[in-house]
């Protein structure tokens, strides 16, 4: 089933071309990976296949119709995103938080239900937060806010999550925990999962697809094995990578 | 009170917990405000009972309580909802500079020497032309609505209206100054109960409740709430003209009433009151309750001078909520 299509995609910001005429079919059971230099164009490439920035040109496709004809809620049901660092300017516990997340199911005069409260516990165990439900989100560290977001990410429970950076702030043990979490439960059947990730040895490991965005319109898309050799890398970084094998895994490491 | 918290959004009979609270709060207030005086009234006059003269201070107390929980709610109202569009924690009601224009329009009918309905029209008018000035600069150039933006806008056109103030202030004659001060300062001592604060605070509330719950997501970032299908333009809209008539309403008929707006929000945030659909109902609560007793506490402590209200909600507020502050903070 093709979650996200796009199609003839041209997306620009500050005079700089992203992508150009870019076709993509996002399938559930994929997880993709987006890599690039800072500041090349892949938050906006993120924010626009979420339908929250518009494109220059072409369109994007949510389950074969048109992203600009649904409504936001009906969106929000099918497509979650985290973005980069988001602190709380006003105080609020762990655990309203995370049940923002189910903001779009709710009609206008609902409150949280039960199930709704056991979606959000459900999500905080999954993150390793359930012992901090009541803290307030001022109080928590920066890796412990970005789990709380992924958190909020599980609680709204969409069909294709889209993350910006979704690592950031987090050790090494917690890294793999999350990565491992999202592809357990957003990339299984009838899901799909989009990283914007800075790791490429970690995007080899968790994404089967990648986009890598070269700057000047140029994107390349496919599969893993076809995408990850050390001449596009070098390309795509600016910067001389080596390739090792160990116990049969291919790893790239700056020289 | 943390515990609480997941008890109030699991049982719904519980989540009302603070509102009954705050409603016999303001319950007591209106009760202090009406046999506190200069002539004291026991019990029975309050019930119905007492002679003329009683029934008629009563009458009159009654509705100038009526007029400070009107402001004291609109304030407060309005600061929650300009805190949330802002999306600053120390924006007031007066930021956007809707009491400015109201205050030159006050000031020039005081100066032509109109009082009353002339005033009142007056500062209404200026209050009305601060908004659409600011409405209609922050959106010029078709630039998107950013709340920094309609910020630094309504900063900047504040500035103005109180550069012409202090000129309306020193050309005007001596005998005028001291009513304008006062003005300027907030004043409840306008006879009559005004069926127009009761009505606009009713309309806002009401307005303000059915998009609740989308400003629990809003106060967590425009993209946020966008990817959780807020509709965010629509959204600042509504916020906007809610929380500008709101404002307006409040200082034609008190003046600047300083500090309710922006503290009694962060007052309730602080007992815990995260949820708009909480938090809105107690703003409008706790902030009539404290201006009554201001109010009440204005008009007795130096009696027969009357104090302005607004340094009464300073002298009450910044204690109470430094307090409530060191509180949370040491927990």
């Amino acid at each position: 089933m093709t979650l996200l299509e796009a199609r003839g995609l041209h997306i620009a910001i500050g005079g700089k071309t992203v992508c150009e005429d870019l076709h993509l079919k996002i399938e559930a059971g994929q997880t993709w990976g987006i890599l690039g230099q800072n500041g090349i164009g892949k938050t906006t490439l993120l924010l626009t296949l979420a339908g929250l920035r518009p494109p220059g040109r072409g369109e994007v496709l949510i389950e074969g119709r048109p992203l600009s004809r649904l409504h936001s809620r009906e969106t929000a049901r099918r497509i979650g995103v985290v973005l980069q660092d988001n602190r709380e300017l006003f105080p609020s516990s762990v655990l309203e938080t995370a049940l923002i997340g189910r903001h779009p199911y709710l009609k206008r005069w609902q409150w949280e239900d039960q199930a709704d409260l056991d979606k959000a516990r459900a999500a905080l165990r999954v993150m390793e937060l359930e012992d901090m439900a009541q803290r307030e989100v001022g109080t928590l560290s920066g890796g412990e806010h970005q789990r709380l977001q992924i958190a909020t990410l599980l609680t709204q429970a969409p069909a294709l999550s889209l993350l910006d950076e979704p690592i950031n702030h987090l050790d090494l043990r917690h890294q793999i925990h999350t990565l491992e979490t999202l592809r357990r439960l957003c990339s299984g059947p009838g899901h799909a999962l989009v990283m914007v990730l800075h790791d490429v040895n970690l995007a080899a490991r968790y994404c089967d697809r990648l986009l890598l965005v070269c700057g000047d319109g140029v994107v390349r898309v496919g599969h893993r094995d076809e995408v990850l050799t050390l001449d596009n890398l070098n390309a795509l970084y600016g910067y001389p990578l080596r390739q090792v094998e160990l116990e049969g895994r291919r790893f790239f490491l700056p020289e | 009170m943390s515990r609480s918290q997941a008890q109030t959004l699991a049982h719904p009979g519980r989540r009302y917990g603070l509102l009954i609270l705050l409603g016999a709060i303001a319950g007591a207030s209106f009760l202090f405000a009406l046999i506190t005086g200069s002539v004291g009234l026991d019990w029975q006059a309050v019930w119905g009972g007492g002679d003329v003269q009683q029934r008629l201070i009563l009458e009159l107390r009654l509705a100038r309580a009526i007029n400070a929980f009107a402001c004291g709610g609109l304030l407060a109202l309005a600061g929650a909802l300009l805190q949330v569009l802002l999306r600053n924690p120390l924006a007031d009601p007066y930021i956007l500079g809707v009491s400015g224009g109201a205050s030159v329009g006050a000031l020039l009918a005081l100066l032509l020497g109109l009082g009353g309905v002339w005033m009142t029209g007056s500062a209404f008018a200026g209050a009305m032309l601060s908004i659409f000035l600011v409405f209609a600069l922050a959106h010029g150039g078709g630039g998107s609505w950013t709340p920094t933006r309609l910020l630094l806008t309504g900063v900047v056109i504040a500035a103005g209206w109180g550069a012409l103030i202090s000129f309306i202030l020193v050309i005007s004659p001596d005998t005028h100054l001291r009513g304008m001060l006062f003005w300027l300062m907030g004043d409840l001592s306008q006879g009559s109960a005004s069926l127009a604060g009761v009505g606009v605070l009713t309309a806002g509330l009401v307005l303000a409740l059915p998009i609740a719950r989308d400003l629990n997501v809003l106060v967590r970032g425009d993209m946020r709430a966008s990817a959780l299908g807020v509709p965010l333009s629509r959204l600042r809209l509504q916020i906007y003209v809610i929380s500008a008539l709101l404002t307006a309403t409040a200082v034609t008929f008190a003046g600047n009433v300083g500090f309710v707006g922006l503290i009694v929000p962060h007052f309730m945030r602080l007992l815990g009151a995260h949820d708009h659909r909480i938090l809105l109902p107690a703003c409008v609560l706790a902030g009539g309750s404290l201006v009554i007793i201001a109010d009440t506490l204005a008009r007795t402590l130096l009696a027969p001078q009357q104090l302005p209200v607004g340094i009464v909600t300073a002298l009450i507020g910044v204690p109470v909520f430094l307090y409530l502050l060191h509180r949370n903070s040491a927990r």
